[in-house]
């Protein structure tokens, strides 16, 4: 019935049966940068065919295009042996073509179920659809209040709910834009389960990643793109993870965990935290007594599922949130509730989750960007006024120091790749004299190659003396860096492990909520 | 199956692209006034010939150019430093009328004896502090309740004119001014020095006001932080930024400047308070920022081309035989071709089947 719309094309050859989706040739560029060159890219029923490549490579401006939110200036799609224009997200749901965004497409201020009842057409009550979210919660392990209201949850919750909206709708064509790099190990499990499932049922996923070990368990074919080109499709039987990163960053990258870790005779106490408690945005308390320190040149990793109080945790410390009772010790001094402006003042710096939200301010520029931290004081200010001579001039600096690539230094910096906004984050938080570094999952959503280099940078702050506190998801990145390691669950923390692969299975445990006798 | 439109956003906008759109729309405009002239039986051509020699060519017409002018763009200064830090202040009218209400008070009941040299530097503070204190009220709702302060500026503008009105109706009116809604007239020491025809001293201020702005905006520590916490307050909270503090600032030193544009208006045009003197000059002043892309100096230049088209429509009146609703009229369609144009701006649009 919906033939009349679909535009045949006269001379061109339909993919074979088997392809469910074919790109020829897709071209697309925004202001003369090219995003897309002439990109192919065949999608078979029944796979899950991973698009690999390094922030800024392509992956989501291509599946933006089959996903109807751009036009590609030039190419073909090609859906179940028709040539199909896709002009908007509207006619690719009705193609049968899902997604689910790397940056969610919720609204904050609607529950769960009123969200997936937004993508739903026909339902009787959001009580029916309530119950459609739990039934899929359960099937999929995807667990999250439906009544909820989405500004409250965690990332990893969100993206709970937009995986469910998708799964909601009878769409055969599923595009997951980095759908692991907000959830843990255990959940990952799941969501890998779930497009298992669906494959069996001749589904096809497009899976975008840039987690080589992830890319290599899942999927059946690899596409790795670089700089706007395929590079090449494999079969996942005829590759390696050393064959692809070569791919994927056209150099040769060490992979895998190494012990780094220069020194293990730490100074004294930056950070003490003690019996601190805090609620969360819904009225709950989420951290329920906790105590730690952190000593100068030593990292401090708390790995944990997310949700378990990491984000309030980072906020307390940086000033963003009131404790409702303990104390926060820096450098000896009472900071507990004293705001933001003094854990600066006081050499504090804060790498965020979301980078864009509480990294950047995305209309001003690099330069503008670069002294959020230190504009108040000299040399960067001279009474009321900005030194925009001197900012320009550290700016310069810190460009080049931190290989940022952007368009310019007076350019806005959403145009920088999210590789290259959280080099900019990193470049402000830690020049200067920084004494305690609150770095809460620094590579969230990062490639191989920047991914690199934030462990760089924060080897290179713990060797000259910086106290670092690491909250992260990936165990990987816990065991890669830190000097100890503690575990958050439901607000308290477990354990105090050292980096040593033989606690891998304990922590793992105390994460997943076995706490088996280990005391908070 | 028909053709659509595809709406992609830019990525990138140029300057001179923002300027060619802004242009466009004016034009757009004029357009469609013309319709409505044509429709109602007039020449277009010759009205904007008309329109365009009275307001800007003519030395009377030019005269009523300024004194728009002046009172117009103060305002949208005010208006495109709350803008900046996103605070919808469309209270200028509001606050403009408090500056007035305010000098009226030091000029006439207050300290009328006093020296002009005394008196009307005071009584520009007097505004603006008058201004000020009227946009506080929707900046401390705003920064510690959290109420919307379109809402409230709007209805303040409703009490400010209905305040003054309650004094010009009754115990403020002119004993000898025949019953009519107004007060007496200054005192000579209270009114601004002429230079030529109507057009009083005043007139030099929008112009050292916008270059302070343009200064603020651009140079000082704080014009950072209203930019900053305009673009993205979370970040301004993890730098240290006080929001409430610079929401009650900044709303008082946009509505200041309203105030401090009531006080010399009524200086130098007015020389006395009464019933409705403003013909919506803090409306106006709304469409003024917008336009001016909240670039002081663009304030400058789009304030004076807005009030030669007023002045233009008021000899349209007289001459035509217009109503005194085509000046609402072109307004509206002014205002509405300019947001059609921010469409263009913020988005690629192209025909697709």
């Amino acid at each position: 019935m919906r033939t009349g719309e679909l535009i045949r094309g006269g001379d061109a050859k339909a993919p074979p049966q088997d392809v469910v989706l074919r790109l020829k040739g897709i071209v697309k560029k925004f202001s003369g940068v090219v995003a897309n060159d002439s990109v192919d890219f065949d999608l078979k029923v029944g796979e899950i065919h991973a698009l690999l490549g390094e922030n800024g490579a392509g992956k989501t401006t291509l599946v933006n295009v089959i996903y109807g939110l751009y036009q590609p200036d030039s190419g073909e799609i090609w859906i179940r042996g028709s040539k199909v224009n896709i002009d908007s997200p509207a006619r690719a749901l009705s193609l049968g073509i899902g997604m689910v965004h790397q940056s969610f497409t919720l609204v904050p201020s609607f529950s769960v179920v009123e969200n997936v009842a937004l993508g739903l057409k026909g339902f009787s009550s959001l009580r029916v659809v309530a119950e459609k979210v739990k039934q899929i919660s359960e099937l999929y392990g995807l667990s999250v209040d439906p009544y909820a209201k989405v500004w409250q949850l965690s990332v990893g919750e969100m993206q709970r709910v937009e995986i469910i909206k998708l799964l909601l709708r009878d769409v055969d064509i599923l595009i997951l834009d980095e759908p692991t790099s907000v959830l843990t190990p255990k959940e990952t499990r799941a969501l890998f389960s779930t497009l298992k499932r669906l494959k069996d049922e001749g589904k096809s996923v497009v899976f975008i990643s840039h987690k080589l070990n992830e890319v290599m368990e899942i999927s059946d074919r690899i596409t790795v793109m670089r700089k706007g080109l395929v590079i090449n499709t494999v079969r996942k039987e005829d590759t390696s993870p050393g064959e692809l990163a070569k791919m994927m960053v056209g150099r040769e990258i060490s992979l895998g965990p190494s012990k780094r870790r220069s020194s293990t005779s730490f100074g004294e106490v930056v950070l003490e935290v003690k019996d601190l408690e805090a609620y969360g945005d819904k009225g709950i308390k989420v951290l329920r007594g906790l105590s730690f320190s952190v000593r100068e040149g030593e990292i401090l990793g708390i790995a944990g599922v997310a949700g378990n109080g990491q984000r309030e945790l980072a906020e307390v410390l940086v000033g963003l949130r009131r404790a409702s009772s303990g104390v926060v010790l820096f450098d000896g001094e009472d900071i507990t509730n004293k705001g933001s402006m003094v854990f600066i003042e006081k050499g504090g710096g804060f790498i965020p989750e979301d980078r864009k939200r509480f990294g950047v301010a995305p209309n001003l520029s690099l330069v503008e960007n670069l002294i959020l931290k230190s504009y108040r004081k000299p040399p960067f200010s001279k009474g009321l006024f900005l030194d925009l001579d001197y900012a320009n001039k550290v700016a310069d600096f810190l460009i080049e120091k931190y290989s940022i690539q952007s368009p310019g230094k007076d350019m806005p910096v959403r145009l920088l790749s999210g590789g290259n906004l959280q080099r900019l984050v990193i470049a402000r938080e830690l020049e200067g004299k920084v004494r305690l570094l609150i770095a809460f999952h620094p590579t969230f959503g990062l490639d191989v190659g920047a991914m690199e280099f934030v462990y760089e940078k924060l080897l290179e702050a713990k060797a000259s003396g910086t106290a670092v506190l690491l909250i992260a998801g990936d165990l990987d990145e816990i065991f890669t860096l830190s000097d100890r390691i503690k575990v958050i669950y439901e607000g308290k923390l477990y354990g105090d492990f050292p980096p040593d692969e033989s606690y891998l299975e304990t922590i793992g445990m105390l994460m997943a909520g076995v706490i088996n006798g280990y005391k908070a | 199956m028909g053709i659509k439109l595809k709406f992609e956003p830019r990525v990138r906008v140029s300057k001179s692209f923002e300027l060619f759109v802004m242009l466009s729309s004016i034009l757009m405009a004029l357009l469609v006034f013309a319709m409505f002239m044509f429709l109602s039986g007039k020449d277009a051509l010759s009205a904007y010939k008309t329109m365009f020699l009275w307001a800007f060519m003519r030395k009377v017409g030019l005269e009523g150019t300024l004194v728009k002018f002046v009172p117009l763009s103060i305002i949208g200064l005010g208006l495109v430093l709350a803008f900046k830090m996103k605070l919808w202040n469309i209270g200028g009218e509001g606050q403009f009328y408090l500056g007035a209400m305010a000098s009226t008070l030091l000029a006439l009941f207050l300290f009328p004896n006093l020296d002009s040299f005394v008196l009307i530097p005071l009584i520009v503070f007097a505004g603006f502090l008058a201004g000020g204190f009227w946009s506080s009220i929707a900046g401390v709702l705003r920064a510690y309740l959290g109420a919307d302060e379109i809402v409230v500026t709007l209805m303040l503008n409703y009490i400010a004119t209905l305040w003054s009105d309650y004094l010009v109706y009754g115990s403020w009116k002119d004993p000898a001014g025949f019953g009519f809604p107004m007060t007496a007239i200054f005192p000579e020491s209270a009114k601004l020095p002429v230079l030529w025809g109507k057009v009083h001293v005043g007139v030099f201020s929008p112009i050292i006001l916008s270059l302070l702005l343009k200064i603020l905006l651009d140079r000082t520590k704080w014009g950072y932080e209203i930019r900053v916490i305009g673009d993205n307050p979370d970040v301004a909270l993890c730098a240290g930024m006080n929001i409430k503090k610079n929401t009650i600032l900044t709303m008082f030193l946009s509505g200041g400047m309203a105030g401090l544009a009531g006080a010399i208006y009524i200086m130098g045009v007015q020389h006395r308070l009464q019933h409705a003197f403003s013909p919506g000059y803090g409306y106006t002043a709304i469409i003024v920022a917008w336009l001016s892309r909240l670039n002081p100096i663009a304030v400058l230049l789009v304030s004076f081309f807005l009030s030669g088209i007023f002045v233009g429509c008021e000899i349209l009146q007289v001459i035509m035989k217009l109503p005194i609703s085509v000046i609402y009229i072109f307004q509206g369609v002014l205002f509405f071709c300019v947001l059609v144009g921010e469409v263009f701006i913020r988005y690629k649009i192209s025909l697709v089947r």
